[in-house]
């Protein structure tokens, strides 16, 4: 079911209600029942896979703390959890070009096509960052299998994230909700938002992004350059948006998500940038890879940091599919780490001579830029294609007809505005509070202009879903 | 809880009213068309002897009005450029189901492509857009997964596209300017125009084609069969050696009934490059020849085959 779609809107919106109805011992399975059917909208094979994964990731966090069988059972999962994503996600990258090489006539992929392995990436990481929790005593083993399950497969991220910490989840799961009418308006307005970014936004720059990637040799190279600057927003309003539709919903249900992005063109610096974006994924390789990994081989010393840094990175890439492109683009997110780290106090005495305004929104933009560029190794199809995107890039010709379409400036100028709330809040704190105090102050002419410009923004958003577009991060 | 959900259905009922305002959008946008060609067919206001149905070699290459003034039968052209099989069976249906059924319907066929995937054809969606004040439009966009049914029965708004916001009088430009028979032969060409030809006989690989093509293809052909419809299936020139391949796979699915006619291969206007707009469109001089050809070979059939009450 397409969570842009009215139907699935309208079912959840029916089912918030249902939920706050319901006696609250009842409430977690009625959330956990509504996720499977989520779920077996999408596949029943899907459905079942999933309970079979909670099921066996449930029982060996239940026996880890065992110390006769801690390390086993640990390492089991693990092995496990990985293997089960090997099968499902990078057979043609692993398994079958092996098999290629040993005339072996088998094809894995056929269990992909039979599971449909929707969201796989994204639960994976949760259940390998509860086993690990269970295993360093970072929290205790959750016992109640309903709210396991329901911590893997909650319908609102289940199929993009964020990627959500059981320590972080299952405690809020036993705490008694009362129905909060402020709450569930704020979670109708995220909702609303990211319908919004995704939907008006989003599907309109897809055309143009996806549209130039199907055929760069075709592509006239001011598009190309287009392409380039536009891309971090097309992510960035297709992912944001499915987030905030995430975060409304479960706000609704009483439940609150880890954070995914906060507002990430403010960022003066990639390392600053990936505390900003995509927070849930990064976060968790910089948790579970990168602490790890610099702390079990601390002997090392500076080695070990920098080595569990294009660890974790390149880990990072290749979460997003198997390929080379999303290698080297989890390896030059890393190189910009490691560029900025070894270079800080000589930047800082460079730069600190600067301006403030000129210091910060040239960080910015060079953040962006590099950002932008490095996306071109997400969109590209193959290695290949990428580099006749920017071989193309320098030829400097064309016609930018994209320009010329009314669609497409008025979708600028949604962007606009959006990029300036987002500098207003971040640079102008004060005034965006007295704006936002004004917006949901509660008088009767706030209240009709409000409503008004609910009503515009339904509209615009129902008008614009004619054109259906899967999220990007979908495919993980 | 009951104070909020009061508040949520209030809002939803002004929103409900909100939206009825739309319909003067669906109105105005329709209004706003210069190709009215489905709306006439919605309106069941093409009623003719002769209709010509097929993408943009049909409707480049084939004069309706000139057939019309030499067989003395009405002729209308309903191609739409750009169009896949899947839409002409759907401008038959709705043909047969808002006018009379036309004694002959000649199907232009795509050299090749007909009924593989093709990235320069497809249901052409912007075309019924405008016209979603008609139930039967945004039904059919409906049935094509374009807007969900159960709420279009209730939202204006969900059976609109941001296109039908741009309510500007709509004009033709000089390559999509149809005739008052719905034929947009080309006069003119860019200078910059290039193609070259392509000869030799290629394979055509039924394995590669698409399963909803070769539905509609044989659904529209049901159609004609049972209004009684004679079907022409109409072989043009493309800039390259036809391929007998393909004709014999469209002959083989058709079954029988059906009429064919293939442009006179040995004519050579037909291989002088400047008589083409493009690999696959004539210009109009050489439509004007192709036309007069089809017309020799309709009054043929006319007087043998096919028995037509005036």
């Amino acid at each position: 079911m397409d969570i842009t779609s009215l139907y699935f809107i309208s079912f959840s919106v029916i089912s918030i209600f249902i939920y706050y109805l319901l006696r609250n011992e009842y409430r977690v399975l009625f959330l956990t029942l509504l996720s499977c059917a989520f779920i077996a909208t999408y596949s029943y094979i899907l459905l079942i896979y999933v309970l079979a994964y909670s099921l066996i990731n449930y029982f060996i966090g239940l026996k880890i703390p065992d110390p006769r069988f801690k390390k086993l059972l640990f390492t089991t999962g693990i092995v496990i959890n990985l293997t089960q994503l090997l099968l499902l996600k990078y057979v043609t990258f692993t398994i079958n070009p092996v098999f290629e090489l040993l005339n072996i006539d088998l094809d894995f992929t056929v269990i992909s096509r039979i599971i449909i392995p929707v969201g796989v990436s994204f639960f994976t990481l949760q259940g390998i960052g509860y086993l690990i929790n269970v295993n360093l005593g970072w929290e205790k083993p959750e016992k109640n299998f309903i709210h396991f399950l329901l911590y893997i497969s909650f319908f609102p991220r289940f199929l993009s994230g964020p990627i959500d910490r059981s320590n972080h989840f299952l405690p809020q799961l036993r705490i008694n909700k009362t129905f909060d009418g402020e709450e569930i308006a704020a979670g109708f307005r995220l909702i609303l938002f990211g319908l919004f970014k995704k939907v008006v936004i989003a599907n309109q720059l897809a055309h143009i992004v996806n549209g130039a990637y199907a055929n760069i040799d075709n592509s006239d190279e001011y598009s190309l350059w287009a392409v380039l600057l536009l891309q971090p927003l097309y992510l960035y309003f297709d992912f944001s948006g499915y987030t905030d539709i995430a975060f409304g919903f479960a706000r609704a249900f009483g439940i609150e998500l880890r954070p995914n992005f906060k507002r990430p063109f403010m960022s003066e610096s990639m390392t600053e940038f990936w505390k900003r974006f995509h927070i849930s994924l990064s976060s968790w390789f910089h948790d579970y890879v990168f602490i790890r990994t610099s702390y079990r081989y601390r002997k090392w010393g500076m080695k070990a940091s920098n080595f569990a840094l294009f660890l974790a990175w390149v880990l990072f890439g290749i979460w997003h599919g198997a390929g080379w492109t999303f290698m080297l683009l989890g390896f030059l997110q890393a190189l910009a780490i490691y560029y900025e780290f070894s270079t800080k106090k000589l930047r800082v005495r460079i730069f600190s001579k600067l301006p403030d305004f000129l210091r910060v929104w040239l960080g910015r933009i060079f953040t962006y830029l590099f950002y932008g560029t490095s996306l071109v190794f997400f969109f590209a199809p193959d290695i290949n294609s990428a580099f006749t995107f920017f071989a193309k890039l320098p030829l400097l010709s064309g016609d930018l007809s994209m320009v010329k379409d009314e669609i497409f400036q008025l979708v600028l100028i949604f962007i606009f505005i959006i990029l300036l709330f987002e500098i207003i809040k971040h640079d102008f704190s004060n005034i965006f509070n007295k704006i936002e105090s004004y917006w949901l102050s509660n008088n009767n002419i706030n209240r009709i202009f409000r409503w008004a410009v609910y009503c515009i923004l339904i509209t615009i958003i129902i008008v614009f879903n004619s054109d259906v577009q899967q999220f990007i991060y979908f495919q993980f | 809880m009951g104070k909020f959900a009061i508040k949520l259905l209030l809002f939803a009922v002004i929103f409900l009213i909100f939206d009825k305002l739309f319909i003067i959008v669906a109105h105005f946008s329709a209004e706003a068309e210069a190709n009215k060609r489905l709306e006439y067919l919605v309106n069941g206001e093409v009623n003719k002897d002769i209709i010509i149905i097929g993408s943009s070699s049909g409707s480049r290459d084939i004069i309706a009005s000139q057939i019309e003034e030499t067989t003395g039968l009405s002729t209308y052209n309903l191609c739409y450029p750009g169009s896949n099989v899947e839409f002409h069976e759907f401008i038959m249906r709705t043909l047969v189901k808002f006018n009379e059924p036309p004694e002959i319907a000649m199907l232009v066929v795509d050299d090749n492509t007909e009924l593989l995937h093709n990235e320069t054809t497809n249901f052409r969606k912007d075309r019924l857009y405008p016209l979603v004040k008609y139930p039967y439009i945004w039904r059919e966009l409906s049935q094509r997964d374009e807007r969900d049914k159960l709420f279009s029965h209730f939202l204006i708004l969900n059976r609109l596209n941001k296109y039908n916001f741009d309510i500007r009088k709509k004009r033709f430009t000089p390559i999509d300017t149809i005739q008052d028979c719905g034929s947009m032969p080309i006069s003119w060409k860019p200078e910059d125009m290039d193609f070259e030809y392509v000869s030799g006989e290629r394979p055509y690989p039924v394995g590669e084609e698409l399963p909803e093509k070769v539905e509609a293809y044989k659904k529209l052909i049901e159609t004609c069969k049972t209004n009684n419809i004679n079907l022409v299936v109409v072989f043009p020139p493309f800039y390259q050696t036809h391929s007998e391949s393909f004709e014999k796979r469209i002959r083989q699915l058709s079954g029988d009934g059906v009429y064919y006619y293939l442009y006179n291969t040995e004519n050579p206007v037909y291989r002088y490059k400047d008589n083409y707009f493009d690999e696959s469109h004539l210009m109009q001089n050489a439509a004007i020849e192709f036309t007069g050809e089809l017309i020799t070979y309709l009054n043929d059939l006319i007087e043998n085959e096919i028995k037509i009450d005036n």
